[in-house]
C-alpha cells in the first residue's frame, strides 16, 4: 500500500504528459498528400489582427456550423480550412469567368466598341457583349497571324487571353468530374485496393458541404427542408439540388426549391428591417442565417477576408484576394500571385504544385513579415494543440480520481489526482502564457478569458490549500471549478474569434492587468469559498444521516421527514455533479449537439432511478429495522461510507477554516479589484463610480463577503452558518460575472433563448438546493464521527480514516 | 438560525479565529448605568452592520435591476442618493422573464418601499464608527482593521465631496478653433449678453434664481428682469388665434411655451426637463416696458435692443469661461486595419494659459486625460459627421484623488490583518 503512493501518482503524471504530448504532435499530412496544415499557417489579417487563415475558417465554419469541422457529401470529416479553400477554388473558377481583361490599346477598344477606359480594364461579358464583334475577335485564333491587321494583331493578345481562361475552366472541369467518380466510387476503389488515398486530397465542391446548421422548425419548413439528425444542410440543398443529382457537373436550380429560397430571402429582409425589439425568434433566426449565407457568398467571391499583405508588413495595406486580382496585382504583388498558383493548384487537384507553391510562398513571408509569421505559426499551433479542450477532459478524469479517493484507496489515489492536477495546471499556464504572446496583452480581455482564467486561478488556488490541509477536498473543488470553467469557455469560445482585439477605452494594458485581473481573482477566490462550502454541506448531511442511524429510537413525524431529506440531498449532491459532467462532456463532445429527450433519459434516468430507489432502501432501513444496539454500532454495510465523509469535530473545524481563510482572500482582492476600476473609470472619463451594472456586480461580491465575514466575527454564524453565506457568495458572483451581462439581452423581444441565461437560472437554483439543505434543522449534525454516538452506546466509532485533515493525518486540535 | 440554538460543541476559537470584535465589548458592558452609552453600544452591534450589509446588496440588485428601465442618473439619484426608494415590481417581474422564462407580456404594477443609499449609508458610518468608539483598543492585532476602516472612511468622505463640489460639465471644439467655455448641463441660467469690441460681457442669473415674481435686477444692465411665469419643463407650441400670449416681443411672439409635468424618478425613458420663462424687462432709468420675452432652453440666443444698445438673450445650460483656452490641432479617431472596431479617440490641443505663462501641446486620449488647473479634460466623444471636431468632458472634482489614497490605505489594512492571521494560523499548525 505504501508503495502504491509512490508509483500510482507516477503513473498518473505520466500518462498525463503522454497524453499532453500526443495532442501537441504536429498534425501534418504525409509527404505525397496535399499539405492543407501547412496551408493552414499562412497569414490573414482578420478583425484586426494577423492570423492563420485556420484561425479565420474555423471561426467562420464554427458559427454556422456550430463546429470546427465538417462532413463533406461523401460523409468524410474534414478540417475548416478545406472547406476554405474549396470555396476560394470555386472563386477563382469564377473570376476566370469574370475577372477583368487589359485592353490597353484605345485601337483595340474601339475595334472591340468598348467605351474608352484609360486603365483598360473590361471585364469578360464586356468584351463578348457585342455578338458580332465578339465572333470577330474569336475568330482571330484560327487564322494565320501574318494575314491580320495591326488591329487585329493587338487584340490577338485579348483573344488568347479569353481563350486560355475558357481552356482552364475546362481543366477544373475535368479535374472535379475526375475527383467526383473517385469519390462516388471510393467504397468500392478501397475494396479494390486500387487507389491510394492521395486521390482525395481534393475534397468535393463546398456547395455539397454540409455547413449550415439550421435547427429551426419554421425555418426549416420556410426552405422546404426536412429536420434531420445534426440540422445540418449545404447550400445546394437550400437551393434545390436533390441529394441524387449530386454528382452532376453544372447545378441545376430545381425551380421549385429555388422559389423556396427566394422566399426565405424575402423575408429575412423583412426580418432585418423590423426593429430589432419587435423580431421573434424566427425572424432572428432568419437575419442570422442569411448573415451566414453572405459570409459564405463573400468568401467564395474571394473577398470575405483580407489575404494578400501589403507591401510594408504590419496591418496596412492589405487586400481580399478578389481586389488583387481585380486590379492585376499578380504581375506586380508575389504574394497575390503565389496565393492565386496555390489555390490554382489546389482546384487542379495537382498535390506536387500545390505543396511547392506553399512553401515557396511561406519561404517569402517568413523573410518579408518575420514577427507576424512567428506568432501566426504559434496560433496555428495552439489551434491544433487546443490544449484548454484536452484540460477540459483530464479535468474531469482529476475529478473522478479525488472523488474516489474519499471512498477507498485514499492516499494513493489523492496523490494521483494532486499529481494530474499538476500537469494539468502546468499546461494551463502554457496555454494561457501562449495566449498572452498571441494577444500581446494580460490574460483577461474579454469573457472567455476571463473563464480561462478564473478556471487557471481556482486550480492554483486550491492546490495550494491542499498542499496545507491534505485531504483531497480542495482537490475536488479544483477539479469541479477547472472542469466547469473549461466547459463554460468552450461555449463562449464558439461566438467568435476569442484573441479579438480590443475597443479604443479597453485597449490598455495597465488596466487590464491591474483591475481586470484583480476583480477576476475576486470571483476566482470566492468560487473557490463558495464550492469548498458545498463540500462542506455534503459531509454535514453525512455526519447527520450517521448520526440518525446511531439513536436508539427510529425518528418520527418531523424527524423522518427531515431524514429522508437529508438522505436524498446526500445522494443528490453527488449524482447531480454526475450528470452536470456527462451532460458537459456530451455537449462538447458531440460537437454541441442540442441534448435530445433520448440522450437526455439515456444519461439521466438511471442515475435518478438509482438515487430514488437508494433513498428509499435506506430509508425504509431506518424505519424498519431494529435499533442499533450497545454493542454493535457498525452501520448497515449501504451506508458504510458515511463512516468516513462524517465530519469529525476537527475536520468540521479545518474546512471552515479553509473556507474562512479563501473569503478573507476573496474580500481583498474584490475590494482592490473594485475599487481599481473605479480609478479607472475616474482616469477614463472622471467618474469614480457610476453605479453600472457591471460595476454594481463587482460591488456586491465585496459587500458579500464582508458581510460574511462581520457576521463571523460578530458570532452570528459558525462554520454551517459560514458555508451557506459562502455559497450565497457563489450566487452573487454567478451574477456579477455573466448575470449582468443577460440584461441587456433580454430587452429583445424574442427573451429566453439564451443558454448564457439558462445557465445562470439552473446554477442558481442548483446553489438554492444546497442552501436549503444546509438550512434544514439538522438536530444531530454536530453528532460528530469521533464523538461518542447519540445513543448511551459507550464505544466511539472510529473516526474516519480520511478528511480529518492534519499533517500526516494528525489533525489539529481545536482550541 | 438553527445553529446559535444547537451548541453541542462548544464554540472554541479555531485555528484561524480573527480579530474578534466582540471581545472588547465586555469591559463596556459592566457599565452598563449611561444610556447614551448603551444607545450607542446598540448602533455599534456587528448584527446591525451585517443587516445593513444584507439591505445594500438587495439595494444594489434591485438598482440594477431598475437600469433595465430606467436611465441610469434617474436610478442613481433615487435609488442610491436617497433616503427612501418605492421600488416597483416591475424590473423584478423583468428578472424572472431573462432568466426563469416568464412569459413577455406579463406586466406588474406596484412598488414598496426601501432604504434608500444615503439612509444605509450614514448608518453603516455610523455603525462603524459607533463600533470603533465603545471598542476602541490600539493593539498590533487590531491596527488593520483600524487602518482598513479608516481608509474607508476616507473613500466614503470622498464619494461625498464629489457628490456636492464636483462640478461635470464638456466643451466642444472644431479642429482649427479655440475655447476657453464648458458647459455644464445639468444647471440651467439666465444670460444677458452684451457684446463689446473683442469680448462679450455675459450677465448670468442661476435658474434657482428665477422664481415666479421675483424681480432681479443688476448694475451691470439697464433694465430689471421680472419673472412672469417659470416652467421647469416645457414644450413649444404654435400659438392659436384665441389663446393668450403672456409675450410682447422677440421669440415668443410666434411660440408658445406649454408647461409639462417634471420629469419623474419612474420615466422610463431618460428624459431631462427643457425650462422656459416668460420675463417682462423695464427699463431702469425711466421704468419703461421693454416688453414680455419668453426665453427657453429650446432657443438659441435672441437679440433686444434698449437704449440703442444690443444685447442677448437667453435661457441655456450654464457656461464657465476659464481663464485659459484649448485649441484642437487635431482629432484622430483610429480603426483596427480593415475593421469597423475603433482604436484610439484622441485630441491634440494647444494649451494656452498667460496667467501661468504656459503654451504647450497636449494629446488627449481615451485613458490618458489632460489635468490642469484642478481640472480634468477626458477624451468623451467627437463631431459624428465630420470626425473633425471633439467633445471633452471636463470634470473639477476637488477630491479626485482620495479614491487612490483609500484603496492602498485599505489594501494595506487588509494585507496585515489577514496576513497576520495567516501567520498565527500557520505557526499553530506547524507548532
Amino acid at each position: 500500500m505504501k508503495r502504491a503512493t509512490v508509483w500510482a501518482p507516477l503513473v498518473a503524471a505520466v500518462l498525463a504528459v503522454l497524453y499532453f504530448l500526443a495532442a501537441m504532435a504536429s498534425h501534418r499530412e504525409s509527404a505525397d498528400r496535399m499539405q492543407l496544415s501547412r496551408f493552414a499557417g499562412l497569414p490573414v489579417l482578420d478583425g484586426g489582427r494577423v492570423k492563420p487563415i485556420d484561425s479565420y475558417a474555423r471561426v467562420q465554419l464554427m458559427v454556422m456550423n456550430r463546429k470546427q469541422t465538417y462532413y463533406d457529401e461523401f460523409e468524410h470529416r474534414q478540417p475548416a480550412v478545406r472547406w476554405m479553400l474549396g470555396l476560394l477554388a470555386e472563386g477563382l473558377v469564377d473570376s476566370l469567368r469574370s475577372a477583368p481583361l487589359q485592353v490597353h490599346d484605345p485601337e483595340v477598344q474601339q475595334w472591340l466598341g468598348l467605351e474608352s477606359r484609360p486603365a483598360g480594364l473590361y471585364t469578360p461579358r464586356e468584351v463578348l457583349a457585342n455578338e458580332q464583334k465578339s465572333k470577330a475577335l474569336l475568330s482571330l485564333l484560327e487564322r494565320e497571324e501574318r494575314a491580320l491587321t495591326p488591329v487585329e494583331r493587338k487584340a490577338l493578345g485579348v483573344a488568347r487571353e479569353l481563350h486560355a481562361r475558357a481552356q482552364q475552366t475546362d481543366e477544373f472541369r475535368k479535374a472535379r468530374q475526375k475527383q467526383v467518380a473517385v469519390h462516388r466510387n471510393w467504397e468500392d476503389v478501397r475494396k479494390r485496393g486500387e487507389l491510394s488515398r492521395d486521390t482525395l486530397d481534393q475534397a468535393g465542391a463546398p456547395e455539397y458541404a454540409r455547413v449550415f446548421r439550421i435547427d429551426n422548425d419554421q425555418l426549416l419548413a420556410m426552405l422546404n427542408l426536412e429536420a434531420r439528425e445534426g440540422f445540418r444542410y449545404s447550400i445546394a440543398e437550400m437551393l434545390g439540388e436533390g441529394e441524387k443529382e449530386i454528382y452532376r457537373q453544372a447545378p441545376r436550380q430545381d425551380e421549385e426549391r429555388g422559389r423556396y429560397f427566394q422566399q426565405f430571402i424575402l423575408k429575412a429582409n423583412q426580418a432585418r428591417q423590423r426593429p430589432e425589439k419587435e423580431r421573434d425568434l424566427v425572424d432572428v433566426k432568419a437575419v442570422e442565417l442569411q448573415g451566414e449565407l453572405r459570409t459564405y457568398q463573400l468568401i467564395r467571391q474571394l473577398d470575405g477576408v483580407l489575404m494578400v499583405p501589403g507591401s510594408q508588413g504590419g496591418t496596412d495595406g492589405w487586400k481580399t484576394l478578389w481586389d488583387a486580382l481585380m486590379e492585376g496585382d499578380q504581375a506586380t504583388n508575389p504574394s497575390a500571385a503565389s496565393l492565386e498558383r496555390i489555390v490554382r493548384a489546389y482546384a487542379l487537384g495537382d498535390t506536387r504544385d500545390f505543396n511547392r507553391e506553399v512553401e515557396a510562398y511561406h519561404k517569402s513571408l517568413r523573410k518579408d513579415m518575420p514577427a507576424e509569421m512567428s506568432r501566426v505559426s504559434w496560433e496555428l499551433w495552439f489551434n491544433n494543440f487546443a490544449p484548454f479542450f484536452h484540460c477540459f477532459l483530464l479535468y474531469a478524469v482529476a475529478l473522478v480520481l479525488a472523488l474516489v479517493s474519499w471512498l477507498v484507496w485514499h492516499e494513493p489515489l489523492r496523490r494521483s489526482a494532486l499529481a494530474l492536477a499538476v500537469v494539468l495546471v502546468v499546461v494551463h499556464t502554457l496555454a494561457l502564457g501562449l495566449r498572452m504572446y498571441l494577444t500581446g496583452r494580460p490574460p483577461v480581455t474579454n469573457l472567455y478569458s476571463s473563464a480561462v482564467f478564473i478556471g487557471w486561478g481556482a486550480v492554483l488556488l486550491c492546490l495550494v490549500i491542499e498542499q496545507v490541509f491534505r485531504n483531497s477536498i480542495a482537490l475536488v473543488v479544483a477539479s469541479v471549478l477547472g472542469f466547469a470553467t473549461m466547459f463554460i469557455a468552450h461555449h463562449l469560445g464558439g461566438s467568435g474569434d476569442t484573441m479579438e482585439v480590443l475597443q479604443a477605452v479597453l485597449d490598455t494594458n495597465f488596466w487590464l492587468a491591474t483591475h481586470v485581473t484583480t476583480v477576476t481573482l475576486g470571483y476566482t477566490a470566492t468560487f473557490v469559498a463558495g464550492f469548498l462550502a458545498s463540500v462542506f454541506i455534503f459531509l454535514m448531511l453525512a455526519t447527520t444521516v450517521r448520526a440518525y442511524f446511531l439513536r436508539p429510537e427510529a425518528p418520527t413525524g418531523k424527524d423522518a421527514a427531515l431524514f429522508a431529506a437529508a438522505v436524498a440531498g446526500l445522494v443528490a449532491l453527488p449524482a447531480g455533479l454526475v450528470l452536470t459532467l456527462l451532460y458537459a462532456l456530451w455537449v462538447v463532445l458531440s460537437d454541441g449537439e442540442p441534448l435530445t429527450a433520448g440522450v437526455a433519459a439515456t444519461l439521466g434516468l438511471p442515475l435518478v432511478l438509482a438515487w430514488a430507489i437508494y433513498v428509499f432502501v435506506v430509508y425504509r432501513r431506518r424505519m424498519a429495522g431494529p435499533p442499533l444496539d450497545a454493542k454493535n454500532v457498525e452501520l448497515p454495510s449501504e451506508l458504510g461510507y458515511l463512516g468516513q465523509l462524517a465530519l469529525t469535530q476537527s475536520s468540521s473545524k479545518i474546512l471552515a477554516t479553509m473556507i474562512y481563510g479563501v473569503v478573507c482572500f476573496a474580500t481583498l482582492l474584490s475590494f482592490v479589484g473594485t475599487v481599481l476600476g473605479g480609478i479607472w473609470a475616474d482616469q477614463s472619463w472622471g467618474r469614480f463610480w457610476g453605479w453600472d451594472p457591471k460595476e454594481n456586480g463587482a460591488l456586491l461580491i465585496v459587500v458579500m463577503n464582508a458581510l460574511i465575514l462581520h457576521a463571523r466575527w460578530g458570532g452570528m454564524i459558525r462554520e454551517r452558518g459560514l458555508a451557506v453565506l459562502a455559497i450565497v457568495g457563489n450566487m452573487v458572483t454567478a451574477w456579477s460575472w455573466f448575470g449582468t451581462n443577460q440584461l441587456g439581452v433580454g430587452l429583445h423581444a424574442y427573451g429566453f433563448n439564451n443558454t448564457l441565461a439558462q445557465g445562470c437560472a439552473i446554477f442558481w437554483m442548483s446553489q438554492l438546493c444546497v442552501v436549503g439543505l444546509g438550512l434544514m434543522p439538522l438536530r444531530f449534525w454536530r453528532a460528530y464521527a469521533d464523538a461518542a454516538p447519540l445513543a448511551v452506546t459507550p464505544a466511539p466509532v472510529p473516526p474516519g480514516p480520511r478528511l480529518k485533515g492534519g499533517r500526516g493525518g494528525t489533525g489539529i486540535q481545536p482550541g | 438560525m438553527s445553529d446559535l440554538s444547537v451548541q453541542s460543541a462548544p464554540p472554541t476559537p479555531t485555528g484561524a479565529a480573527p480579530a474578534d470584535v466582540q471581545a472588547p465589548a465586555e469591559p463596556a458592558r459592566r457599565r452598563r448605568k449611561n444610556p447614551l452609552l448603551r444607545a450607542l453600544e446598540a448602533l455599534a452591534s456587528l448584527r446591525l452592520t451585517v443587516v445593513l450589509f444584507a439591505l445594500s446588496l438587495l439595494l444594489v440588485f434591485f438598482g440594477t435591476l431598475a437600469q433595465v428601465d430606467a436611465g441610469i442618473w434617474t436610478v442613481v439619484n433615487t435609488y442610491f442618493r436617497w433616503w427612501y426608494v418605492w421600488i416597483p415590481f416591475q424590473p423584478l417581474l423583468h428578472f424572472g422573464q431573462v432568466f426563469l422564462g416568464l412569459p413577455q407580456s406579463w406586466r406588474v404594477g406596484g412598488a414598496f418601499p426601501f432604504p434608500g443609499g444615503w439612509t444605509l449609508g450614514w448608518l453603516l458610518l455610523f455603525n462603524l464608527l459607533a463600533a470603533h468608539a465603545v471598542r476602541f483598543r490600539l493593539s498590533w492585532k487590531r491596527a488593520g482593521v483600524l487602518i482598513l476602516h479608516f481608509g474607508l472612511i476616507l473613500m466614503l468622505v470622498g464619494e461625498f465631496i464629489t457628490g456636492v463640489w464636483a462640478i461635470e460639465g464638456h466643451m466642444v471644439i472644431e479642429e482649427g478653433e479655440t475655447s476657453s467655455t464648458v458647459v455644464e448641463s445639468r444647471k440651467v441660467e439666465l444670460a444677458v449678453i452684451t457684446p463689446g469690441k473683442t469680448e462679450d460681457t455675459v450677465t448670468a442669473i442661476p435658474a434657482r434664481m428665477l422664481k415666479q415674481g421675483a424681480t432681479l435686477s443688476n448694475d451691470e444692465l439697464p433694465f430689471d428682469v421680472e419673472v412672469v411665469q417659470w416652467m421647469v419643463n416645457s414644450r413649444l407650441a404654435a400659438p392659436g388665434p384665441d389663446q393668450k400670449n403672456p409675450a410682447t416681443r422677440g421669440f415668443g411672439l410666434e411660440r408658445l411655451a406649454v408647461e409639462e409635468p417634471e420629469v419623474s424618478g419612474v420615466a422610463t425613458k431618460q428624459e431631462v426637463d427643457v425650462p422656459s420663462a416668460y420675463i417682462k424687462l423695464t427699463g431702469k432709468k425711466d421704468g419703461l416696458d421693454l416688453g414680455t420675452y419668453l426665453v427657453s432652453l429650446h432657443f438659441n440666443e435672441q437679440p433686444i435692443k434698449v437704449d440703442g444698445k444690443n444685447y442677448e438673450l437667453a435661457l441655456r445650460f450654464k457656461h464657465y469661461y476659464k481663464p485659459y483656452s484649448l485649441e484642437l490641432l487635431e482629432f484622430r479617431f483610429d480603426r483596427y486595419a480593415g475593421t469597423s472596431t475603433p482604436k484610439n479617440f484622441s485630441s491634440r490641443v494647444r494649451l494656452r494659459d498667460p496667467e501661468y505663462g504656459e503654451d504647450r501641446e497636449v494629446l488627449i486620449r481615451m485613458n490618458e486625460p489632460l489635468r490642469h488647473r484642478g481640472e480634468t479634460f477626458f477624451q468623451a466623444d467627437w463631431n459624428k459627421k465630420t470626425e473633425k471636431g471633439t467633445v471633452l468632458q471636463v470634470v473639477r472634482n476637488p477630491a479626485w484623488q482620495l479614491p487612490y489614497w483609500s484603496c492602498a490605505i485599505v489594501a494595506f489594512g487588509m494585507l496585515a490583518h489577514f496576513g497576520l492571521n495567516l501567520v498565527n494560523f500557520l505557526r499553530r499548525r506547524a507548532g
